[in-house]
């Protein structure tokens, strides 16, 4: 398990995100061809420590309900208002109900479940890795305001959408009993291992940011990631399926009429799929001496992650920040410099306890 | 509500969970003229294209050059024109196109005999003046028919049998008329009235008076046959008694018209003379000595046609029949619904019916009502085995072993009394096999025998009548002994435990010569048994055990053509050194072991099974043991050797075993027909086939180690077939009528999914 966790590390720290970060490097000087790359990757796992996922949930079970992780590669060049880039992401948002984090938290780790007790199964995942191009345009009507919108054209390469719903108790004698309804949409079919073909898909994503400068100390920061979005999907597999423990019933003649475990209907279908819209909003306040303050907000479903932060810069025109989420009790530091851009975040000063794990870097050129 | 596997609820949710969070289918032609006028060709009514052929087999006996016709049930019920005929050829089989007139119906196919037609007779006891094996005469105007729903595909096979003749009479009395649910469901009813393990026109009659053709058919084929001949028996043996014997042609003719306006067969009539009634039971009496002469027949030919599995059948549906006789038809059999089901539907019922089966083998787990099934439905077959269990006990050997001392004791009384016909009494040293009743005594009155006392614990009161010739002769250094008689025995040996009754009509016979010669280096001790047989009617009964289950039956060993040797010899050289061997051999022709019967307890816990052993050794292998102890004075000590015979691929003991029971199947069927036959087909092969008959249908189980596939049928037609993966895993389909409705394949967690052609899918459990 120990090379998993290296692997996990590696990916972790080789794909990263940074929802903070991401569109910071577009800063540059006008009228020059500037090429530029990002790595981001911003996993949050609220159950589990981000590790844990990689070795069959060993770990601390906390409670929660969310989990998602955002991870994506861009290179581009940006001249005068506009950037080019190749794109390719892999989003991955999670919504459970605790129960079920807990099923499968002492599933994997052999611990009994309570006997006697109910445990409601609830599960919704939307997952799409995609690649493609994007267009970025950054303008400004008014002197206190700078937009920036990005149009991103995306060929789907994966795609999980989909619903488990159900009920489960346990008997004092330790078996299991209960119903299950699934209803999803796959490339990979990670329940039953259907072999299929591999859907095609092809959709866009809108985001846009809005830099207010309030004052000459005060900024405001508005940006939103999938504002508006859509991935069609041609022939998606889907499965519907029924579990159930209610397997024998007799009639009124005492004639057994079995149902099977496990039944359902397959087939392929078009499907639209929506992302979250993903949204992130600062204020910062400048301090002088290089020196400022900063407040922001991070929110995508129902998860919100608040952070406070402060920054100096550096005679070498590199600016540090260190922020603190309350509600992950995590410290992020970020390192700014016009030609680069580096941050790491995480929860917990033990990486493997970390439910938060975020880090990001990115370079740009100046010709 | 059930349970399920730990396992699923945490694949379904927490699997989920995880693997996400981890990744996340003409003619016209004209004629000529030679007048120089030419005149207008007449035009010929332009003929439709054949919508398809019908083709088969027409058997009752073999029917050989009847005339067939085709004609197809229109929507108002009658019959149209003839669409189609042919003639059949000397293996009984025929081949007709379907005119293009034919829409889609019902179709009837007629086979009449013509002056010219003849039939193979293959009932036992002759077909009117004819002999098994003969060919018979029938007469003119005879006929049998068949109805099929519809005619699916351009070929189809339609056979026509005394099955398909009961059917279409059934189809044709029916008060709704004539149509295909109608054909439907009569065919199905005959089917299930006979046990028959598929659709009656599906299955061709084999040819029971060519062994080499029996034997080459498959059971389905056999059966089918054998029945249709055990009709053929029965009628004729009825129609002696009743009528005097009139044709059997007349006779077979007012079976079915009976059958029809009875609406269907009396089971096990009361068999009065003058109301005798053609039964099932008298069919398969008939049916069972149309083996014994298929066999007969068939070994003077030095075939084994394979008929085991047939005649476990037959003795399994006797079992299955009401121990009440009565002379009312049973005509509660009704067809199955899915007689007339879509393909697709056929083959998720058979799923359907797979997992019934398996859950009412599991139902005593569960807390289910009572009284619907009446006792049968608490008695769950687990329970049936340990009933068997509780009779069949290692325990029981303290009786047996016994009775095994009084036997003995009683021909070393035999051998006495031949010397001295003035005994009355012998008593026999039973030393250590008996340590607590060492001394035996046999009452002696001529031929009677008699052992009476307590052996070891056991009380045994045993008779017997002895009739053996025994000659002893002496030549020189050989000595020889022949035996020939049957000895009779019956009586009683228990304990506290069980009890043995051996009945009056059990006997043994025997034949046997042993020779012993002696030469200066050793012996040689042949014993040469050409035959034995034995036959025991016995009650066994456990008696302390719960519900002190109780075996009542026969059990009946044949041996045919067995050689023993033992040879001994001693050879000692010069220089001191010796060799002291030992050689046994062993072979024999064939062995038999039939065990049949009924196993009871005083709960109404019942059931009836036979278990039969058949070894044959047409290969004539020989198993040698050789021990040979070398004696080495240089190293003062022996060496010793030991050598044994192996079977080889072309020479080995072939081996069959066949069990057979009726069992209730709580939630299924109260009386359930399972019949298990293994066969021994190579030194390390072997193939098997399991049938069993519950609520009118019907699976047949077939699979060998040479490919290790498994074939599942059932009485629709529908055929499953299961092989292994180069991973180990699962694999397979589901085809009906030549179309694939499903597949099955079991994934990577190992859960085996059928996966339908309308895209639903299911589990087996």
């Amino acid at each position: 398990m120990a090379s998993t966790k290296k692997k996990g590390l590696r990916a972790l720290f080789t794909l990263s995100i940074a929802m903070a970060a991401m569109s910071f490097t577009e800063t540059g000087i006008a009228n020059d061809w500037r090429p530029y790359l990002n790595f981001a990757s911003e996993s949050y796992i609220e159950p589990f420590p981000v590790l844990a996922t990689l070795d069959e949930l060993d770990g601390k079970l906390t409670r929660g309900d969310e989990a998602f992780t955002y991870q994506s590669l861009e290179i581009g060049v940006a001249k005068d208002m506009w950037t080019f880039a190749l794109v390719g992401r892999f989003d991955y948002n999670l919504q459970f109900s605790s129960a079920t984090a807990e099923i499968a938290h002492h599933g994997e780790n052999d611990i009994p479940l309570d006997t006697n007790r109910s445990y409601p199964i609830d599960l919704h995942a939307n997952h799409l890795s995609a690649q493609g191009v994007k267009v970025g345009y950054r303008f400004s009507p008014f002197e206190w305001l700078d937009i920036n919108t990005a149009l991103s054209y995306l060929i789907g390469k994966n795609l999980m959408v989909g619903t488990v719903h159900g009920n489960v108790e346990v008997s004092d004698d330790e078996t299991f009993s209960g119903d299950a309804i699934v209803n999803y949409s796959y490339s990979d079919d990670v329940l039953l291992h259907r072999s299929v073909e591999a859907p095609t898909g092809q959709g866009y994503s809108f985001d846009l940011a809005a830099t207010i400068r309030l004052s000459e100390r005060m900024t405001l920061s508005i940006k939103t990631k999938d504002l508006f979005n859509a991935m069609y999907w041609k022939d998606a597999p889907v499965t519907q399926a029924m579990l159930t423990s209610s397997t024998l019933n007799i009639d009124e003649n005492g004639f057994i009429n079995t149902t099977p475990v496990l039944s359902g209907w397959e087939d392929v279908r078009d499907l639209t799929q929506k992302l979250p819209v993903r949204t992130f909003v600062s204020a910062e306040y400048k301090l002088g001496h290089g020196m400022a303050v900063e407040v922001n907000h991070f929110n995508v479903d129902s998860v919100n992650l608040p952070r406070i932060g402060f920054s100096i810069t550096s005679a070498a025109d590199t600016r540090w920040t260190m922020f603190f989420s309350p509600t992950t009790n995590g410290l992020t530091l970020s390192a700014e410099h016009q030609w680069f851009k580096f941050s790491v975040g995480l929860d917990s000063m033990n990486v493997e306890d970390a439910h938060y794990v975020q880090l990001a870097a990115s370079v740009n050129h100046h010709f | 509500m059930s349970t399920f596997s730990r396992k699923s609820p945490i694949t379904l949710a927490g699997g989920f969970l995880a693997i996400a969070l981890t990744l996340t289918a003409c003619g016209g032609g004209g004629s000529s003229s030679r007048a120089p006028v030419p005149t207008p060709a007449p035009t010929p009514a332009p003929t439709p294209d054949p919508a398809g052929s019908l083709q088969g087999g027409v058997a009752k006996g073999i029917i050989i050059a009847g005339d067939i016709e085709i004609r197809e049930v229109l929507d108002d019920g009658t019959l149209s024109d003839v669409l189609g005929t042919a003639v059949t050829d000397d293996a009984g089989d025929y081949a007709a196109e379907v005119s293009g007139d034919y829409q889609d119906g019902a179709l009837k196919v007629t086979i009449t005999a013509n002056s010219g037609t003849t039939m193979k007779c293959d009932a036992p006891s002759g077909c009117g003046t004819a002999s098994f094996g003969d060919d018979v005469p029938l007469a003119e105007g005879f006929s049998m028919s068949a109805f099929i729903p519809a005619m699916q595909g351009d070929t189809v096979s339609v056979h026509v049998t005394p099955f398909t003749d009961l059917a279409a009479r059934r189809a044709e009395a029916d008060p709704d008329g004539l149509d295909p649910t109608t054909v439907a469901n009569a065919n199905d009813v005959v089917r299930q009235t006979f046990g028959l393990p598929g659709d009656i026109t599906a299955i061709r009659p084999v040819d029971l008076t060519d062994p080499v053709a029996v034997a080459a058919a498959d059971t389905a084929s056999q059966q089918v046959a054998v029945l249709a001949a055990g009709i053929l028996e029965a009628v004729q043996q009825t129609d002696a008694v009743v009528n005097g014997g009139a044709s059997f042609e007349t006779a077979l003719d007012t079976f079915a018209d009976t059958f029809a306006s009875d609406g269907g067969l009396v089971q096990n009539d009361t068999a009065a003379s003058e109301d005798l009634i053609v039964s099932l039971d008298d069919i398969l009496a008939g049916a069972g000595s149309v083996v014994d002469a298929v066999e007969t027949d068939a070994e003077a030919a030095g075939i084994d046609v394979g008929l085991d599995d047939v005649a476990a059948g037959i003795e399994v549906a006797e079992m299955g029949l009401s121990d009440t006789p009565s002379d009312d038809p049973n005509t509660d059999i009704e067809p199955l619904d899915t007689v007339l089901a879509a393909r697709l539907d056929q083959g998720k019922a058979m799923i359907s019916d797979l997992r019934d089966l398996t859950a009412s083998a599991q139902l005593e787990e569960l807390e289910v009502a009572a009284d619907t099934f009446g006792n049968s439905l608490e008695l769950a077959f687990s329970e049936q085995v340990d009933l068997v269990t509780g009779v069949v006990t290692n325990d029981l050997g303290v009786v047996t072993e016994a009775l095994g001392l009084a036997v003995d004791a009683m021909s070393r009384a035999l051998d006495a009394a031949s010397e001295d016909e003035a005994l009355t009494s012998f008593t026999v040293d039973a030393g250590e096999l008996a340590p607590n009743s060492p001394e035996i005594t046999v009452a002696i009155d001529g031929s009677m025998l008699e052992v009476d006392q307590d052996i070891d614990g056991v009380a045994v009161a045993l008779n017997g009548e002895i009739d053996l010739t025994i000659s002893e002769v002496e030549e020189g250094n050989t000595e020889s002994e022949d035996l020939d008689g049957t000895i009779a025995i019956s009586g009683t040996a228990e304990n506290d435990d069980f009890s043995i009754a051996i009945g009056d009509e059990s006997q043994a016979s025997v034949m046997y010569t042993e020779v012993e010669t002696f030469t200066e280096t050793g012996e040689t001790s042949t014993l040469t048994v050409p035959t034995l047989t034995l036959n025991l009617m016995v009650t066994i009964t456990a008696s302390q055990a719960e519900g002190a289950p109780t075996f009542t039956g026969s059990i009946d060993v044949n041996l045919v053509g067995f050689e023993s040797t033992e040879a001994y010899e001693f050879i000692a050289q010069d220089d001191g050194s010796s060799t002291n061997s030992f050689v046994d051999t062993l072979t024999f022709s064939s062995a038999e072991l039939t065990l049949s019967g009924a196993f009871s307890d005083t709960t109404g816990n019942s059931i009836e099974a036979m278990f039969t052993i058949d070894l044959n050794n047409e290969n004539g292998f020989v198993l040698e043991v050789e021990e040979l102890f070398a004696w080495d004075p240089v190293l003062g000590a022996n060496t010793f050797t030991e050598t044994e015979s192996e079977e080889t691929a072309e020479n080995f003991v072939a081996a069959s075993a066949t069990v057979g029971l009726t069992a209730a199947f709580p939630g299924i069927d109260d009386s359930v027909q399972v019949t298990l036959s293994v066969e021994r087909t190579g030194v390390e092969d072997g193939s098997a086939e399991l049938n069993i008959q519950f609520a009118g249908k019907s699976l047949t189980v077939v699979g060998n180690t040479i490919d290790e596939v498994i074939t599942i049928t059932n009485q629709g037609g529908v055929v499953m077939v299961i092989a292994e993966d180069d991973n180990g895993e699962l694999t397979g389909s589901i085809v009906v009528e030549d179309e694939e409705v499903a597949t099955i394949e079991e994934n990577e967690d190992g859960v085996v999914i059928i996966r339908y052609t309308d895209g639903t899918f299911e589990t087996f459990a």
